[in-house]
């Protein structure tokens, strides 16, 4: 978390009860809205992020957001893409920033232009709840 | 597409690169592709030599406009095709020839061109040839070729020419060589583009535009989207053009030059002796606002067009942190929006292929030139679905 505070200095972050949730705002472009992000992760789990400010909204043929879980988390990366040896200031920051980025212009173009459009959903995934 | 324009791979990081990137990728769908600007340059220039093969070698035809200013938009016609205008000078003196004699004898050569062409079985000629008001039409794929017949104007030397026109008694003064040198020499104003010329030698220069030439196309694009349903009063380009000429200071960027020129331009329209006044650089005598003292509304409809486009822009450069769909919203209002859909799709793509260049700043900010960890590539997961589907 101390490598988050140096990517993003304004990020807080807090622990309870074994999990790590740190709040930061992020703006993928000069032009883009500012977000504010949350980020829950215990160890040896999988990050959750998902976005608290704005509330999200939807490209007008849409019934629902892209690579956005059931639970309302966002989706960044494929199954083996992350793992816990890995910085989340270099990985999942920098792909929240990318989502967001990529959401914006979905709500223009209303198609998904970021990548993994092709794969498909495995049921095992993701992890909805911890242990 | 015209990819070899430097703002195609601009820096990002301000609302004003991220403005001016996103008008000059709209723009750039509009303009001519190298492809097609290399093929009406090879037919015009078989036109030429045909010309000067059956006449005599002081014959000549040459582009004049905005496809030699590079500035040309396609038009929102059904057939979008590209309008390009030759001069064809032939070496006579007003007191030997008339306007309609020389328009026939231009004409004459045309027809037989033509015919060659069929005759022959050449893919290349013409389909079409019609006689207009002030030129003849040659009918290609994806382009016409506007056939001006002309003369040297000896008060004018070396570059003046006297054109025809059907619809009036005397001879229309022009200089278009005169005035590409003068649109040329106000474009060499950005310094940038020059840098990057020199890195990309192995490019010819044409297909390089400057910013202003970028900023004339987008001025013309708003234009055409204003005036689609009244073309009488919209303003000419060449006014467009000169203006926007004047009033240019050489900024590199595209947005920062838009508003500094659509600031300064009220300047540059005169008042002459209660007549309003815009001079032809390359020809003084000309008025191209000679219109406006005859009808007041195109004044007018100038006007209206003028405010809009520049409360447009300024409305732009407030836009810190609203979006990129609200900037996309609020162009879309007063452009068409066709090119700004292909602008921000490319721009989309873009970021999706550069992953692995892009660094993110304390802010979130994804670039190539911020300062901060590097973004791995990555693959969105989940349920993903396309809105249109």
């Amino acid at each position: 978390m101390a490598a988050v505070k140096a990517a993003v200095p304004t990020a807080e972050t807090t622990l309870r009860g074994g999990e790590l949730v740190c709040n930061l705002t992020l703006q993928p472009t000069p032009v883009s809205r500012r977000y504010t992000v949350r980020i829950a992760y215990r160890h040896r789990g999988n990050p959750r992020v998902s976005i608290t400010d704005p509330p999200l909204a939807l490209h007008p043929d849409a019934t629902h957001l892209p690579h956005v879980y059931a639970s309302g988390d966002l989706c960044l990366y494929l199954p083996g893409e992350w793992n816990d040896h890995m910085f989340l200031s270099q990985t999942i920051v920098p792909w929240a920033s990318a989502w967001l980025l990529h959401y914006e212009l979905w709500l223009i173009t209303g198609r998904w232009t970021g990548s993994g459009e092709e794969h498909a959903l495995p049921t095992a995934w993701p992890p909805t709840a911890y242990p | 597409m015209n990819t070899l324009h430097p703002t195609g791979e601009a820096d990002t990081d301000s609302l004003e690169q991220m403005l001016s990137m996103l008008l000059d990728g709209a723009v750039e769908s509009l303009d001519i592709s190298p492809d097609l600007y290399d093929t009406a340059v090879r037919r015009y220039m078989d036109v030429g030599s045909w010309l000067g093969l059956h006449e005599s070698p002081d014959y000549k035809i040459y582009s004049q406009g905005s496809f030699l200013l590079g500035t040309v938009v396609r038009p929102q016609t059904p057939t979008g095709e590209y309008d390009i205008d030759l001069v064809c000078r032939i070496p006579l003196h007003k007191t030997s020839t008339t306007q309609d004699d020389l328009k026939q004898r231009v004409g004459d050569q045309l027809i037989a061109y033509r015919s060659w062409k069929q005759q022959q079985g050449h893919s290349d000629g013409p389909s079409s040839l019609e006689s207009r008001r002030r030129c003849w039409t040659l009918g290609y794929t994806g382009f016409h070729l506007d056939v001006l017949p002309a003369i040297p104007d000896d008060e004018h030397q070396p570059h003046g020419i006297l054109l025809t026109d059907k619809n009036l008694y005397k001879w229309q003064h022009g200089n278009p060589i005169g005035y590409a040198d003068w649109f040329s020499a106000r474009s060499e104003l950005s310094h940038a583009l020059l840098e990057k010329r020199a890195s990309i030698a192995d490019v010819p220069v044409w297909h390089i535009r400057s910013t202003l030439q970028r900023l004339v196309q987008v001025l013309k694009w708003h234009c055409m989207t204003y005036f689609a349903d009244d073309t009488d009063n919209r303003p000419p380009s060449i006014l467009l053009t000169t203006l926007a000429g004047r009033a240019y200071r050489g900024e590199d960027d595209l947005f920062t030059a838009l508003r500094n020129v659509l600031a300064a331009i009220p300047g540059f329209i005169e008042r002459r002796n209660g007549q309003w006044w815009v001079a032809n650089p390359a020809h003084k005598e000309e008025n191209f606002t000679d219109k406006w003292n005859e009808y007041p509304q195109r004044r007018q409809a100038f006007n209206t067009w003028f405010g809009e486009l520049t409360e447009t822009m300024d409305n732009l450069s407030l836009m810190h942190s609203e979006g990129l769909d609200t900037v996309y919203s609020h162009l879309t209002k007063s452009f068409d929006p066709g090119p700004l859909q292909h602008s921000f799709t490319r721009y989309a793509n873009r970021m999706k292929n550069t992953a692995t260049q892009q660094r993110m700043s304390t802010t979130g900010l994804l670039s190539t030139t911020t300062a901060g960890p590097r973004r791995r590539p990555q693959t969105f997961h989940g349920q993903h679905t396309d809105a249109r589907d």
